[in-house]
């Protein structure tokens, strides 16, 4: 057993107190509910606020400046590919309830998307897990990408993932990203509002299915639904017309291409 | 969401009257819980009649709930399925909530839904049924939370004023999208707001004194040892952020199971089991940390 594991053993409590607690009447009022989470912070109040006023901004720029086609590329049925899992998460933050969405974003920090560590770092502060926070924060300089060309779809494109973080530069881009973001809720693509609606009840679904994986596994429909939700009535040649990547890496992505339900009529063809 | 593929009958397994599939009319969050609890009954082995005796709800009704016709069935018969079925709590009454507004758009009908007899009036005095039921699922393991941080006077009344709060915001805490996490927020701030604080920390250490393993120590020596450990610890686990800080109350000071803390928190087992992990490894840094290198050791 290691060193804190046996203290912990040791940490259980009687359920029924033979000896009463000495009352100790509270000398002082007892502290607002926001006020002892600000001390132990040792920050100015607003930073748990700030952190999650940047996530937010965060999210609706990735979500923004993301293809559909690449939010909705999946390894599996219910597996998405680790950049599309780092954009469904954003979409899941900007919904009511964030359940799974942490455990997208580490599937995507671990497969090298560095914006995913960095969402995890504002996702823990925001919560005033700044030990976690932290944790994060380094990760993110040490998440490297797999060197891969731009998608066929974002040529030219700038997309806010392919930031370097640094933190010198951050500061500047979430300000920029968060003035962005305030006029990004207008404009929300139809595909995007209709994700935040079902996903919240997909990963509910997932997490019934599959309760001990981190990764919520909402069902062999999953892939195919967020498709539909996205890319409804694309013509299957503008998808199949992107030219394949030469230096692809290998039977990762092949598995990709032969899984992938490109559009809800080919589903019946789709290789399991 | 349906399942297409729900497994084949277990061999050896009398096959009675093959269950029939869900009605179309059946919407998609409710889809969403009863694939999944179809998948469970039908992979259980067991029958109609043995599933009907055990939750003692008619056969005919269990045949209705499971195709998803008729009324949209009461939370307690939902689970005891799942208890019986062994499915997780807490993401089948998010989903079970989640359907019974979609089906009926109103709170009342939530409410409605679980009174037997008649609906209920604006001068009633007793809390509405479904806040009862409630209660009933979580007032013990509340209890538990509170007497970690308070005396048995003042976390008993901290207990009470939570359910007091949750019956006056009961439309809230239902249509809010977790009930579950919605009461575990109200038990939260009235337990923290009776506790002293400390450095901005809730006053844990006290707790040090109601160990299981105090009780079984005798020498004096000894026990000054482990109430000193102990105080250190909790004294470190009160500086947890506030999600980490509840599981670690939980499971480690309580022992309650991880399904159980998910149910309660209204949080995936996932979050419940991240949380743990991060929370014992911030202890450890704290409490247990790695030797000096410049002593020679080895991490």
């Amino acid at each position: 057993m290691t060193g804190i594991e046996e203290l912990l053993s040791r940490a259980l409590l009687v359920r029924e107190r033979t000896m009463p607690r000495d009352i100790v009447p509270p000398r002082t009022p007892a502290p607002a509910p926001e006020a002892p989470a600000q001390a132990a912070q040792n920050t100015p109040g607003g930073s748990r606020h700030a952190a999650a006023e940047d996530l937010r901004a965060l999210c609706e720029a990735l979500v923004r400046h993301t293809p559909p086609r690449t939010m909705a590329r999946f390894v599996t049925h219910q597996v998405p590919e680790p950049r599309a899992a780092l954009v469904l998460a954003c979409v899941l933050q900007l919904t009511d309830t964030n359940d799974g969405a942490r455990f997208w974003w580490q599937y995507a920090a671990g497969a090298g998307q560095a914006a995913a560590a960095y969402c995890l770092y504002l996702h823990h502060l925001a919560l005033g897990e700044r030990d976690t926070a932290d944790f994060w924060h380094r990760q993110t300089d040490d998440v490297q990408p797999p060197p891969q060309r731009p998608d066929f779809d974002d040529a030219g494109t700038w997309h806010p993932a392919d930031h370097r973080i640094t933190s010198t530069s951050t500061t500047h881009f979430m300000r920029i990203l968060r003035h962005l973001a305030k006029q990004t809720v207008r404009s929300r693509p139809v595909g995007v509002s209709k994700l935040m609606a079902y996903m919240p009840l997909a990963v509910t679904a997932g997490y019934l299915r599959e309760p001990d994986t981190e990764l919520p596994l909402p069902g062999c429909e999953f892939a195919r639904l967020i498709n539909s939700l996205l890319t409804p009535g694309e013509r299957p040649s503008v998808w199949d017309s992107r030219p394949p990547a030469p230096d692809s890496p290998g039977p990762y992505r092949g598995v990709d291409r032969e899984h992938r339900p490109t559009i809800p009529e080919q589903m019946g063809t789709a290789k399991r | 969401m349906t399942t297409p593929d729900e497994p084949p009958l277990p061999p050896g397994r009398r096959p009675g009257r093959k269950l029939g599939p869900i009605a179309p009319t059946v919407g998609s969050a409710h889809r969403a819980w009863l694939g999944p609890l179809r998948h469970s009954y039908l992979a259980s082995g067991l029958t109609l009649s043995d599933l009907s005796t055990r939750v003692r709800f008619a056969k005919s009704k269990l045949s209705e709930l499971l195709r998803g016709v008729g009324l949209y069935p009461r939370w307690e018969i939902v689970y005891s399925l799942a208890m019986e079925l062994g499915m997780p709590n807490w993401p089948l009454y998010r989903l079970w909530c989640q359907a019974a507004f979609d089906a009926h758009k109103s709170s009342e009908w939530v409410d409605d839904c679980t009174e037997r007899t008649t609906i209920l009036t604006a001068t009633h005095t007793a809390p509405p049924l479904d806040h009862r039921a409630f209660r009933e699922l979580v007032e013990m393991d509340y209890h538990l939370f509170a007497q970690a941080f308070l005396d048995d006077d003042q976390s008993d009344a901290a207990v009470c004023d939570t359910f007091d709060i949750l019956w006056l915001s009961w439309d809230d805490a239902l249509a809010s999208q977790d009930t579950r996490r919605y009461g575990w927020n109200v038990l939260r701030a009235t337990v923290m707001a009776r506790t002293p604080h400390r450095d901005g920390r809730p006053e844990l250490g006290m707790a040090a004194f109601d160990t299981v393993v105090l009780q079984s120590l005798t020498n004096p020596a000894d026990r000054l040892n482990q109430i000193t450990e102990s105080m250190r610890l909790f004294t470190a686990i009160s500086r947890l952020p506030a999600h980490q800080l509840d599981v670690m109350v939980l499971r480690r000071l309580y022992g309650l199971p991880v399904e159980n803390v998910s149910a309660l928190l209204g949080v995936p087992l996932a979050a419940v089991r991240s949380d743990e992990r991060h929370a014992t490894r911030f202890l450890e840094s704290l409490l247990c940390p790695p030797p000096p290198t410049d002593e020679g050791n080895t991490p």
